[in-house]
């Protein structure tokens, strides 16, 4: 099998095989990469071959117990070894390795050869079942997103009780999972109470739970939502729904940490951290009085506001790939992307019902596309372009506001000397923004070059 | 100034993440004045971070690095200087020299909002 014609033959199997495949020489040099391969890390052959593996893959094998090391010392094969490397956009993708040694004619070694699966879907499926998110799993860059980034690890490491406020669909249940799954906790149950669904009558005995005899109907002793969740996690979800009545009673758990089961003499510890949600702005139903004040200080010890997707537009191109790697998975497709006029169209879509109605969008698409990639006409009728003389109509009556803001990026642009990052910053907006902004504007930049 | 550079033997980690020795250099005057080694056994990501933001360094050279760690850090005014391979007494020299740049790191999906 030495022949140009016999390489060529093994080249062609290998690039039509699914699994990536890669040899090394003896000091871990990369001799060969399929395309496989070149899909999963995201990087080409001519990039990877000559350069170190660990390199190219940056994986958590590569310091704990390299594979190709332990088959080239031993000589014996490894099979479905689970690893993680890190691919396209600083991404840990999971895969499974196998390795095997490889020896020219005479039998002297010539290095080793790896063949790793990807198994994102897998992974992804298992993280939906299990719940078990992670930080990881919330996708976004833009600058809302970096600063609730920066103090989850200090956010994770307490116990303290953290508010999330945010929009419908906006994420805040992920954040809410994310937390209890970073934090010692983790191991601990994970339990949501709706506060908005229950009514008040009911709320005090599914929250506290009651002893038999409690009432007519309590034929035996039901454990409330705090006793299952001793030892890890409760969510709040809608809080600001709570009545007055029972804004007390959570006060004073959070207060003294302790209550008592309906009908029941003793007090119990409640060894929980609380989480609380909303989609609206608890100070402002304090300032009318909707809201208990001291409750709210209580529950806003950590306060994580996360804005709706209009104001985040440059986390969309994030978003739409994470969906799409998620929708592949769960529908068994190979969708590769939008195209640019579709995504050109979800950056100027406002998103009223925010993150999750760009997953039904994303959705959608994957129900009509039968292509690799997904395009305008596979989005939602209400997202397609307006007609012409629709368009033509709105563009002839451009608002105050919008004068105004297409002036100050024409003022930032004169000021920055056409550099789009300059005048973004000077705006105040990601470049991602101003970008869009200009299109919309018919703005060119004038900088020379 | 104190610079991080997890390291795997001689050369750079292959991952922030996962990298078990973290070499600190204090630096003064464009010259090293202190080196510490410190070995994490956890394998939790969040400990390399917090290992950082403790010992108050303010740039991190390493090799691979999952795009919310380096935000993070970013966030919490360190500059990463990420993607980048070879030994790390070569890096740490051409940072002081000025002339280290960032790596390009692995390419991004086909058709997902990249430029």
């Amino acid at each position: 099998m030495d022949g140009p014609e016999d390489k060529r033959f093994v080249e062609t199997i290998l690039s039509s095989v699914a699994d990536g495949v890669f040899t090394v020489d003896h000091r871990w040099h990369i001799t060969s990469f399929n395309r496989a391969a070149e899909r999963i890390t995201g990087v080409p052959a001519e990039q990877a071959i000559g350069r170190r593996c660990a390199d190219v893959f940056h994986a958590d094998l590569c310091e704990r117990g390299c594979a190709l090391r332990q088959t080239m010392e031993t000589g014996r094969e490894l099979i479905d070894v689970p690893a993680h490397i890190l691919a396209g956009r600083g991404r840990a993708v999971p895969i499974s390795i196998s390795t095997a040694i490889l020896k020219d004619a005479q039998g002297n070694l010539l290095g080793a050869v790896e063949t790793f699966r990807d198994l994102t879907a897998i992974e992804q499926l298992r993280r939906e079942i299990q719940a078990s998110y992670t930080f990881e799993d919330i996708v976004g860059r833009s600058h809302a997103f970096r600063k609730i980034f920066a103090v989850l690890p200090d956010v994770a490491e307490s116990d303290a009780t953290v508010l999330i406020e945010g929009p419908s669909g906006s994420g805040k249940e992920l954040l809410a999972r994310a937390i209890h799954n970073l934090s010692s906790r983790r191991a601990g149950p994970y339990v949501v109470i709706n506060c908005g669904s229950l009514p008040v009558s009911l709320f005090e005995s599914e929250l506290f739970g009651y002893v038999r005899g409690a009432f007519t109907d309590a034929k035996k002793d039901k454990p409330g939502r705090i006793a299952l969740a001793e030892g890890g996690t409760i969510v709040f979800d809608e809080v600001a729904e709570l009545p007055p009545p029972t804004q007390v009673k959570l006060l004073r758990v959070l207060q003294q940490r302790e209550y008592e089961p309906l009908g029941g003499v003793r007090t119990l510890k409640a060894n929980v951290r609380v989480i609380a949600s909303t989609n609206r702005r608890l100070a402002d139903l304090v300032s009318e009085g909707a809201f208990r004040d001291d409750l709210y200080f209580r529950l806003g010890v950590v306060r994580l506001c996360v804005p709706p997707l209009r104001e985040r537009r440059e986390d969309i191109p994030y978003l739409v790939e994470h969906f799409v790697r998620r929708f592949n998975a769960k529908r068994g497709k190979r969708i590769q992307g939008l195209t640019p006029a579709a995504m050109e169209l979800l950056l100027r879509h406002d998103f009223p019902g925010n993150v999750r109605e760009l997953e039904n969008v994303i959705e959608h698409g994957f129900v009509l596309c039968h292509e690799q990639m997904i395009d305008v006409v596979h989005l939602p009728e209400e997202l397609q372009p307006l007609t012409r003389s629709a368009a033509a109509e709105l563009d002839s009556a451009p608002s105050g506001l919008d004068r105004a803001e297409a002036d100050a990026i024409r003022a930032a642009l004169g000021r920055s000397g056409g550099a789009l990052g300059k005048a973004a910053q000077d705006l105040g907006i990601s470049r991602v923004t101003l970008w869009r902004k200009m299109n919309r504007y018919g703005i060119r930049s004038s900088r020379k070059r | 100034m104190k610079v991080a550079i997890p390291r795997f033997g001689e050369s750079v980690a292959p991952c922030f993440e996962y990298s078990a020795t973290i070499a600190i250099f204090t630096i003064r005057r464009g010259k090293v004045v202190e080196q510490r080694d410190f070995v994490l056994r956890s394998r939790e990501a969040l400990d390399r971070f917090r290992l950082l933001r403790d010992q108050g360094v303010d740039t991190l050279i390493c090799g691979g690095v999952q795009d919310f760690f380096e935000d993070m850090l970013t966030e919490h005014g360190i500059r990463v200087l990420s993607w980048v391979s070879g030994s790390v007494d070569d890096l740490l020299e051409r940072f002081l020299k000025g002339t280290l740049e960032p790596g390009p790191g692995p390419a991004r999906p086909p058709g997902i909002g990249g430029a």
